[in-house]
């Protein structure tokens, strides 16, 4: 990454000086991956610490390939990621359970439920797509060092404190495989996923599992670097997930077909007007409980390829794949990076922000948008339904620093706050606070 | 009688528009508010009771119409010169029978007069199609008035304009005396008549009726429109005044309306049976001596869909920022352009009502679980509540109603509604502002505030349950309401009590029949006394097309960049709701689970693939020719069960009484997006 810059730097000066004329001008640099993270075995970790203070938009997806990379190296049979040492925190009633310290592979695959407006994403077979959430030791260290798993202490928490730096946390999205399924692109294990029942009409987990084979089709990935405590929010996707629109959603006809193509969570010939269809936040959705298999099925288009956002983003997302896609080999070659996320000013991360457009952005510099990079970034089977909706179709939409009113009577709701922006946290509070140990008899 | 005043009660009251003969009384609850049997108030009460409230079986008649709302009226008597401040907490009930200052009363003689304006009234929409509210008539270049070359007359005062575009039945009378089965109908067969200062009732027989038939041929897709409503008595003394049967004829040429019903709020030569107009009464002492009585004013409505849904910003909430704020109305709470630090709100009385009106939301909304878990513990706020616990932050949570920026910022501000005319997203007003300022500094009243008195209640009641913040134009009343040209401004100088409509003195003796009687009227802002039929007429034309429309829609002006769909009027006017008969019950567990959403308008007609278009019939003649079918939303306890399981619990509201079939229509959650985008012909509003 500091060859590049280098370079980018000299080009700087040698146009200042010669001023050469507008056709005569040098291509920009590309945004490609540094010979040195290849093979996969020897990708170094990503530089969290060393993150330039004045970067530009190639090192933030660099720093999210680069991290994917580690992220899925291969650590004794199995990628890191899944891998991550506990860190002998203890939780009980009462205390947040950060999903810390216990091996994904002996964790039940057992949410289905999207972020946001009550989704499940169905494959085309009828199977819901399961997710898992995972987290670094810096993250667990952190709500240790500061008693954080206390709720009453992570509300009274100094709301401008933020992350360190090399905080990770991570969602992955599990596609059930199918009895003779071909999916030797996918990256691929066996889990525990939880079963489904009906009770009152909702669908709802049935307390039992079974075991199955699961195929990675999503990757969220969340740190923060130096100057950056709002996190780079990137995310990747297998190639053969869904297709991208042929234009802009806002010039979509309801029955344009988007694809010709058959994908994993689309089929050929759909209308646009049937893509991302929310059927379980509408309670349409029904459950063939002994085949466990649901209906309908969702039919995922990607609304806005590479998240958006400028055209150097997208360029350079498109050659930082490729570059990653010519000298990767194996099944991590078959993910792509779709963006990445972030603030456009350094250290910009205060409390009781949206960071969104409005009375409520806390924007760093005046008159210029905060957010950067892929600024309608969503991934197809992790935020399938509101891709679209401008309400949500950003990571910072919903991760932000503004209070967090409780969801029942019990709990109380939580103040703004920097580390507000984790929604494992979040969660886990609400978890513990609605449900406070019972108080010891004197 | 010198020593005392009194009052008609509630001072505007609501009626609504029904197919039926048959009606209900307003309610005397308000939406919001709790009830001693744990009810959620708002509820109408049935005909003949003093406060029964309506079950699902009473919004319609044995043949399936709905039932009319009507406004019940009373007479309360006050001590003279008791108008120095608000509230008094006086006021007696006036009946027939009774005694005053050592009178008996022996009979009551109420006058009252509707009439429909609306056709002769200016556009909802101003210059360049847009909704401006009361800052049209700021500057009154941006007017335009509606059906302006009506057979080429364009003076809006012309004869022909006042007396064809206006239906003015002329006034009606009805004396307590006369029993309570005696209807007097505002249609043409009808005399016209008033009673004069001595009680007796005068027949004005050359009176300039007026209705639609009577210059034009018409379109009468729902039949002809006879009536603007009735009048009848009750056993109390009091006046029961129905509405309109919700009936719009249009203006034809070969069959056809010449206006086609292509737009929200402005269709021309559309008429309708919407109406309103002064209540005013005499009574008769046993010594043959009368007294005035301060008028009430009688406005209809749309149908009440959602009864005890209360609106985040209820007319009530408008109409006391009015009074509060513009005509010193509670100087403890604001005075000198300043509220006052030192005014502590009641909880039950000022705050908990908004928290319910949040909490009720949902039932008419497609809310995710997310919101709905969060509105349902501002719901459950008890006054013994550290507010910073359950709102760490108050200005990140409710929009500040002085604040530009956050008027154009959606959530997480909230309300999560569309805004005023001209104002992207809803505010509360601002001393609702502040009241919930004052709470959220813990600077409140954990029990009642001031005790108002039984009519002063009904006052409250009755604008409490009606639609506010968005006037565009609005459900029963519009912008208007805030307009203190509206109101008797010296109310304490006529002891008249409050929120008075400064009512025009018509000389009924002066009607001929070869002019009109009444004139243009009242224009927002101006010192205009004010006519039947001057309030109503600021209301969509015909309210029908308005209701189907508003369902959700972007912001008006939309914020850069958003997509995001927004509810317009989601208390009053329903988009998704719980159909009792998709209900789950658990017959081990003997509970009630409620099912899946579906669209309020729904059904043949309303498909659409477009989300901004969702939960409405696409061809506005369809909602007219089906309005009658949208089922009402009302509380389990008040709906029947099947023999062998367990009511249906408080707290839930469900759909009832649909004429749609359930069908499969799909409710996704909120945020939805304009997307596949809906694109409009060039609008042709305003006329």
């Amino acid at each position: 990454m500091g060859s590049k810059r280098l370079v980018g730097a000299i080009i700087a000066a040698l146009w200042a000086a010669t001023s050469l004329p507008a056709a005569a001008q040098p291509a920009p640099t590309p945004c490609t991956a540094p010979s040195t993270w290849f093979p996969h075995s020897q990708t170094p970790e990503q530089n969290s610490a060393g993150f330039p203070s004045d970067p530009n938009n190639c090192d933030f997806h660099q720093w999210a390939w680069n991290a994917f990379l580690w992220l899925t190296q291969d650590v004794k049979g199995e990628p890191r990621f899944e891998a991550m040492p506990a860190n002998g925190i203890e939780t009980k009633a009462g205390t947040l359970d950060a999903l810390i310290g216990r091996s994904a592979q002996a964790r039940t695959l057992d949410i289905i439920d999207q972020a946001g407006p009550n989704g499940i994403m169905v494959d085309l077979q009828g199977h819901p797509i399961y997710y898992s959430i995972h987290s670094d030791s810096t993250f667990g260290d952190f709500l240790k060092t500061n008693g954080l798993f206390d709720p009453a202490k992570l509300r009274a928490f100094d709301p401008n404190t933020s992350f360190p730096v090399g905080t990770l946390t991570l969602k992955a999205a599990w596609k059930v495989v199918n009895p003779g399924e071909n999916v030797s692109t996918f990256y691929t294990r066996h889990a525990q996923i939880a079963l489904l029942t009906t009770k009152n009409g909702k669908i709802v987990l049935s307390g039992k599992t079974k075991t199955a084979a699961v195929a990675l089709v999503g990757f969220h990935i969340a740190g923060t670097v130096a100057n950056h405590p709002e996190m780079i929010w990137a995310t990747f996707e297998h190639l053969q997930n869904a297709p991208d629109l042929p234009k802009k959603m806002s010039e979509m006809g309801p029955y344009e077909k988007v694809s010709d193509k058959n994908w994993t969570f689309y089929k050929a010939g759909t209308p646009f007007k049937d893509c991302n269809i929310n059927s379980a936040g509408s309670g349409a959705l029904k459950l063939d409980e002994a085949a466990q298999t649901l209906t309908p099925v969702t039919q995922v288009c990607r609304m806005v390829p590479y998240g958006g956002g400028s055209d150097n983003n997208v360029a350079n997302i498109k050659s930082l794949n490729d570059s990653v896609h010519a000298q990767l080999k194996g099944v991590w070659n078959n993910y792509f990076d779709v963006g990445a996320i972030w603030f456009a000013a350094n250290n910009a991360l205060k409390p009781n922000c949206t960071f969104q457009p409005g009375s409520l952005e806390c924007p760093a510099t005046s008159g210029k948008p905060l957010l950067t990079g892929s600024t309608q970034l969503s991934n197809t089977t992790v935020e399938t339904f509101t891709q679209s909706q401008s309400a949500q179709d950003n990571c910072f939409a919903c991760h932000n620093t503004v209070q967090v009113t409780s969801p029942n009577a019990v709990a109380p709701s939580l103040p703004g706050l920097n580390v507000g922006i984790s929604h494992v946290l979040i969660n886990e509070y609400f978890a513990a606070a609605s449900h406070p140990p019972a108080k010891t008899k004197h | 009688m010198s020593g005392t005043v009194f009052r008609v009660h509630p001072a505007i009251g609501i009626g609504r528009v029904g197919d039926s003969e048959a009606f209900y009384i307003a309610p005397v609850t308000a939406a919001g508010t709790i009830e001693p049997g744990g009810l959620m108030g708002g509820l109408p009460i049935k005909p003949g009771t003093e406060d029964t409230p309506i079950t699902a079986d009473d919004f319609r008649d044995a043949h399936g119409n709905v039932k009319r709302q009507a406004a019940r009226f009373r007479i309360y008597a006050y001590p003279a010169g008791g108008s120095g401040t608000y509230p008094t907490g006086a006021g007696t009930l006036v009946a027939v029978g009774g005694s005053v200052g050592g009178k008996k009363v022996v009979d009551i003689v109420w006058t009252v007069h509707l009439a429909n304006k609306k056709l002769n009234n200016y556009s909802t929409v101003s210059q360049g199609g847009q909704f401006r509210g009361i800052g049209a008539y700021e500057d009154p270049s941006l007017l335009e008035l509606r059906n302006p070359d009506y057979k080429g007359k364009t003076d809006k005062n012309d004869p022909v304009r006042l007396r064809e575009l206006f239906i003015d039945p002329g006034p009606r009378a009805i004396k307590v005396s006369g029993g309570t089965s005696a209807v007097v109908a505002f249609d043409a067969a009808t005399p016209a008549a008033y009673a004069n200062a001595s009680a007796t009732i005068v027949s004005v027989r050359d009176y300039p009726k007026s209705f639609p038939s009577d210059f034009n041929t018409l379109y009468e897709p729902l039949g002809p429109l006879t009536s603007l409503g009735d009048l009848r008595v009750d056993d109390k003394g009091g006046l029961v005044v129905a509405g309109g049967y919700a009936r719009t004829v249009a203006v034809s040429k070969d069959g056809q309306p010449v206006d086609p019903m292509t737009q929200a709020t402005e269709n021309g030569l559309w008429y309708d049976d919407a109406a309103d107009g002064p209540v005013n009464a005499v009574l008769v002492f046993d010594d043959n001596s009368t007294a005035a009585v301060q008028a009430g004013w009688y406005v209809t409505g749309d149908p009440g869909y959602a009864p005890q849904t209360r609106n985040i910003i209820s007319v009530w909430d408008d109409v006391y920022d009015v009074w509060v704020r513009q005509l010193g109305l509670v100087p403890s709470l604001f005075v000198n352009g300043q509220f006052q630090a030192s005014y502590q709100p009641s909880f039950p009385d000022d705050i908990q009502p908004t928290f319910h009106a949040c909490m009720l939301q949902r039932w008419n909304t497609n809310l995710p679980s997310v919101a709905i878990n969060n509105h349902d513990m501002i719901g459950a706020i008890k006054p013994t509540d550290d507010p910073t616990s359950k709102i760490p932050n108050f200005k990140t949570l409710l929009r500040d109603p002085n604040s530009t920026a956050d008027t154009t910022t959606g959530a997480p501000l909230m309300p999560l509604s569309l805004g005023d005319a001209q104002k992207s997203f809803l505010s509360v007003s601002q001393t609702q502002y502040f009241l919930l300022s004052q709470w959220h500094a813990k600077a409140y009243l954990p029990g009642p505030g001031s005790a108002l008195g039984p009519g002063e209640i009904l006052d409250k009641i009755t604008l409490e349950n009606c639609l506010g913040g968005r006037y565009s134009p609005g459900i029963e009343v519009s912008f208007p309401i805030r307009d203190t040209n509206l109101y008797i401004q010296d109310w304490q100088k006529q002891d008249c009590g409050p929120f008075r409509i400064n009512q025009a003195q018509l000389d009924y003796s002066k009607a001929t029949a070869d002019k009109p009687f009444l004139t243009f009227g009242y224009i927002p802002l101006q010192a205009i006394p004010v006519e039947p039929g001057d309030i109503s007429k600021a209301m969509s034309v015909p309210w029908h097309t308005d209701y189907n429309s508003c369902a959700t829609h972007l912001p008006d002006p939309n914020p850069q960049g958003n997509n995001t769909l927004f509810w317009s009027w989601p208390a009053e006017r329903p988009v998704a709701v719980y159909p009792v008969s998709l209900c789950v019950y658990d017959a081990a567990a003997k509970t009630w689970t409620v099912g899946q959403q579906v669209y309020s308008v729904r059904g043949a007609g309303t498909d659409t693939p477009y989300p901004a278009q969702v939960g409405r019939f696409q061809k506005y003649p369809d909602f007219v020719k089906n309005w009658f079918d949208v089922g009402f939303i009302i509380e389990g306890p008040q709906i029947p069960t099947e023999t062998g399981k367990s009511p249906y619990p408080a707290n839930i509201f469900l759909e009832v009484q649909s004429q749609f079939a359930v069908g499969s229509d799909f409710v996704p959650p909120w945020p939805t997006a304009d997307v596949p985008h809906y694109s409009t012909a060039p609008a042709v509003r305003g006329r």
